[in-house]
């Protein structure tokens, strides 16, 4: 028991620090906010995060401030999916929408990205502020 | 074989002929709407040049749903916008459009399954400001005009573009076909 326990803590101190050196990714409050642990961290070079699942009527952001170059969210089917940007001070910078799949280049802007399931699929996912270097 | 009795022949045929008249009544003597085929003959064109992708875009993670850049046709174009339809993979349709080339290619668009095309619609937004929205959308053969609120696009090539402002549902019309209503939804997420 005690063992478990120490593992446990050492799991919960592990994720801590993911979400620490990753930023954290945050879901809005357009729904009950699923886990953060939905989505991961990193993949280099390329996705700065990735949600395998985006809860239904949901947006992640890992409220990065940073220039954005291509998100994408999917859903699979022909469901509702969108993108936005928002500034540092909260203000919209761009939107778009679209069914099943949608994608966006984003050209020098300095902005926190989200990516939006507008529907009740549970099979959205996401890769948001994607790295083309 | 047994005869049917004249009396009951004469009914029969006195009842089809009122619901004709009621049926050519209320449509105005015109023939009633047809159902749409759902059918995108852009896609049977033969390929031209003005079909070319640009090359950076073949580069971004959306070309991982083409089925095959060479099939991509070129639709329309709204200002410095051009829009494409490319055929997905696992029978879907995307609906992308491109600006400049190379490392100031802006590009952006949606990829959905043929099998939801006439119930869900196929349909890209940009949000441009306050309550003003750009939509383009895939459209099935057939069919004319795109509304919404009032604000009309023709169909080129299976692709309306709309106008920017108010967003709301397009409303798909002409040829005697029935009217498409294709719900776009919420547009910017609830504050």
């Amino acid at each position: 028991m005690k063992e478990q326990g120490r593992r446990l803590s050492r799991m919960r101190r592990t994720l801590a620090i993911l979400i620490v050196v990753f930023g954290g990714v945050s879901a809005s409050a357009l729904a009950t906010a699923p886990p953060a642990l939905a989505c991961s961290g990193v993949v280099y070079p390329r996705v700065r995060y990735h949600c395998n699942v985006v809860s239904p009527a949901t947006a992640y952001t890992n409220n990065v401030l940073s220039t954005k170059h291509y998100n994408e969210m999917y859903e699979g089917g022909s469901l509702p999916v969108g993108i936005y940007l928002l500034t540092s001070g909260g203000s919209q910078l761009h939107a778009v929408n679209g069914t099943g799949y949608v994608y966006k280049t984003f050209v020098s802007a300095t902005t926190r990205a989200y990516c939006w399931n507008r529907s009740t699929s549970q099979t959205s996912s996401a890769r948001c502020d994607y790295i083309n270097d | 074989m047994r005869k049917r009795p004249a009396g009951l022949a004469a009914a029969t045929a006195l009842l089809i002929a009122i619901a004709v008249a009621i049926v050519s009544a209320a449509t105005g003597g015109s023939p009633p709407p047809k159902a749409p085929s759902g059918k995108i003959s852009l896609l049977d064109k033969p390929q031209s040049l003005e079909d070319r992708l640009p090359s950076a875009l073949l580069e971004l993670p959306v070309a991982d749903h083409f089925v095959a850049p060479s099939a991509a046709r070129f639709a329309t174009a709204d200002g410095l916008r051009r829009f494409f339809l490319v055929p997905g993979r696992n029978q879907s349709i995307c609906l992308i459009y491109t600006s400049g080339s190379g490392s100031d290619l802006v590009s952006g668009g949606t990829c959905s399954p043929l099998a939801g095309f006439l119930g869900n619609g196929i349909y890209f937004s940009e949000v441009l400001g306050p309550d003003e929205v750009s939509v383009a959308l895939v459209v099935p053969d057939g069919y004319e005009r795109a509304e919404i609120n009032g604000r009309v696009a023709p169909v080129r090539n299976n692709v309306a573009i709309v106008p920017p402002g108010p967003p709301g549902p397009v409303r798909l019309s002409g040829n005697s076909l029935l009217q498409l209503t294709v719900d776009i939804g919420e547009q910017t997420p609830a504050e």
